[in-house]
């Protein structure tokens, strides 16, 4: 096993690989740019280099500066996270170069699958089926306005290097062809350095079922079931959950198997997603490969008992897999609702500031991934997910309603998030009964407004509000804009002793 | 003492007095004796009529933000909240037959589609702003001409920078 590996990543992720690190004794190595001074991985990690300013291309996506550290630092390998470098196949082959473990798969494989077109041809020739649509970029407007007329309106409009609904938007007439592709190809190109966009049929009504998997560097490879992942905003998934309401045991060895071949078509190995989508009669499409670790890993490791990311971390060094397909199974249900620094009250705009205080839930069943801590700066550089609750219970059931709980215990305090919205979104009769398709946000939330009963709980907020503000004398509140409010200021003169 | 404080677009009147420790407070024409407690720097125990709450809280400039039973609220003193919100100078630059742009969050200018002089259409894109990552374009309001723009791209701007004025067609 390595002794030491950098963490190229930041937030929530590069905490949770450093506590694995951790519990593998491991050192761990952070890196991190100038507005990521104060963060928890930072903190956390046994060494944390800076690699500078905030902008990714100049921080967390800065290779040179990455293999520089890694060097420096005596580090064998080094863990990408999502996001950032993570599916970037030519810094894994930079890192095969440069003898650096890259933990994830291959680089020859990783530009397979990284290559949604490539991999569309590849995945039609192992007879996996696929969405129909394009299979070769545009060469200019004149190419998709004749490919979409082919396809028929609506198309999806998606980034050949693309990942987690960047660069995607369906698009739905002529008229809004242009200007599509122009901001799908603006955000592909600053998003992932590769402005290629494609074509490709609108599914309607579609379930997003994902499959994870393990591959060794042997050829052996495993799936770890689905989860299902249709409860989407804007194409970012906001809620997953395993297992799906959606497939019979029939149907879910079924696609597992498929999942399987896929890997072992790409020639892949470490860990691994396989995208589906599932119509409403049943039928099933390969849509992608996620070569990274997922940001909805934990309902996998809730269900199947499996850590993830240790199990990229013995992979990586060269470990077989430890089970065989036969030997895994689902036990009860996990949710994950992400927690975004969005305000769902004014159209989900991003908020950023000081997070002034933060209480996170706790009890039986409820894990909570984040690198939250009171006091900490949320800025606009980066994607803006600050946490991720997951519920695990005996049933689907238990699940939801722990997560309902476990949310209204969740005290984030001076920006906004949107955990009223989560919340209300569980609650929905429609999710209580598993009809969760990708249309759910649409059908269902589209008219959202914050509807609480809490006439009594207003004038609590009130009453606290006054007394607050009964404890602030002018010098005070001098004192509370320039330090913050400290109420043992408050106390007035006291002595030690009798 | 007297305050007024806003809650959700709401002013309330509340007096309050400290008496032996415990606080006489009126609100909404009602008399309520409370004792509190701070149990940490952000933590309150209120005993209302027995019944004892605990309230998480925290303060920054101008604004409390007060955390009950799963439901947060924002409170606000009123000169402060009372002061022009950015809504309420759309609105008046609107009915002067004018529209001034501001982002909606604050993020880098990533292109700016329009040029001063130019006529634009009700809803016309007329500024991409980015920031985290995703794209929002932010669209005119009326039938018009640009008539001034302040920035240009790859400027950073925040929620109170005018990106620029459309001035409606007379």
């Amino acid at each position: 096993m390595f002794k030491k590996i950098l963490i190229a990543n930041r937030g929530e992720i590069a905490v949770r690989i450093i506590r694995a690190c951790k519990e593998m004794d491991i050192q761990t190595v952070a890196v991190y740019s100038e507005v990521d001074k104060k963060a928890l991985h930072v903190q956390i990690a046994d060494e944390a280099y800076l690699l500078g300013p905030a902008p990714p291309l100049e921080s967390y996506l800065n290779i040179d500066k990455i293999i520089e550290l890694t060097k420096k630092s005596g580090a064998e390998a080094i863990h990408p996270g999502y996001g950032f470098l993570a599916e970037n196949h030519l810094f894994s082959k930079r890192c095969e170069d440069e003898k650096i473990v890259f933990i994830g798969p291959n680089s020859r494989s990783l530009r397979l699958v990284g290559d949604k077109l490539e991999s569309r041809t590849t995945m039609t020739q192992a007879k996996i089926p696929i969405i129909p649509g394009m299979r070769m970029r545009g060469n200019n407007l004149k190419d998709y306005e004749e490919q979409a007329e082919k396809i028929g309106y609506p198309v999806m409009l998606k980034a050949s290097a693309g990942g987690g609904g960047k660069g995607m938007r369906t698009i739905f007439s002529k008229d809004d062809l242009k200007s599509s592709i122009e901001a799908g190809m603006r955000e592909a190109k600053s998003a992932f350095g590769d402005e290629s966009v494609y074509l490709e049929k609108c599914i309607e009504k579609p379930r997003h079922i994902e499959f994870q998997v393990l591959a060794d560097n042997y050829g052996d490879a495993v799936h770890l079931f689905e989860r299902e992942c249709s409860i989407q905003r804007r194409h970012q998934k906001i809620i997953e959950e395993t297992p799906s309401t959606a497939l019979t045991p029939e149907l879910r060895s079924e696609m597992g198997e498929v999942a399987v071949k896929v890997i072992k078509t790409a020639g892949y190995n470490n860990a691994g997603t396989v995208e589906f989508l599932l119509d409403k009669n049943g039928k099933y499409y390969f849509l992608e490969v996620n070569a990274r670790i997922q940001v909805e890993h934990p309902v996998t490791e809730m269900v199947t008992g499996v850590d993830l990311v240790k199990s990229q971390l013995k992979i990586a060094a060269g470990e077989k897999l430890p089970f065989k397909q036969e030997q895994l199974s689902q036990k009860g249900h996990a949710i994950e609702c992400r927690i975004y620094a969005e305000d769902p009250q004014n159209d989900f705009f991003p908020s950023f500031g000081k997070i002034l205080f933060v209480k996170e839930p706790s009890g039986p069943g409820i894990r909570n991934d984040s690198a939250l801590y009171s006091g900490i700066e949320v800025t606009m550089h980066y994607d803006p997910i600050l946490a991720k609750l997951i519920c695990w219970g005996e049933n689907r059931e238990v699940s939801r309603k722990r997560s309902i709980q476990a949310l209204s215990d969740y005290a984030i305090l001076g920006i906004k998030t949107q955990i009223d919205y989560l919340k209300d979104l569980l609650s929905h009769p429609e999710f209580a009964s598993g009809n969760t398709q990708t249309d759910f946000i649409p059908k269902n939330m589209s008219n959202w407004k914050e509807k609480r009963q809490v006439e009594n709980l207003k004038e609590i907020a009130l009453i606290t509000g006054a007394i607050q503000e009964m404890n602030k004398t002018p010098v005070r509140r001098n004192m509370i804009r320039t330090t913050g409010f400290d109420p043992w200021l408050l106390l007035g003169r006291w002595e030690l002793g009798e | 003492m007297e305050f007024e404080l806003n809650l959700e677009n709401k002013t309330y009147k509340i007096s309050i007095q400290e008496r032996k420790g415990k606080y006489l407070i009126e609100l909404n024409n009602k008399r309520k004796e409370v004792n509190c407690e701070f149990i940490s720097p952000n933590c309150l125990s209120l005993d209302i009529d027995g019944k004892i709450i605990k309230v998480y809280l925290a303060l920054d400039e101008n604004k409390s933000f007060v955390f009950i039973q799963g439901n947060q609220f924002v409170l606000q003193e009123k000169d402060i909240s009372s002061s022009r919100t950015r809504k309420k100078e759309e609105e008046l630059g609107l009915s002067e037959g004018k529209q001034i742009i501001f982002p909606p969050m604050p993020g880098k200018i990533l292109k700016i589609l329009v040029s001063e002089g130019e006529k634009v259409k009700k809803k016309q894109s007329l500024v991409i702003v980015e920031a985290m990552k995703m794209e929002h374009e932010i669209k005119s309001a009326l039938d018009g001409v640009i008539k001034k723009i302040n920035y240009t791209e790859d400027q950073m701007v925040d929620t109170e920078s005018p990106i620029m004025e459309v001035e409606s067609e007379k």
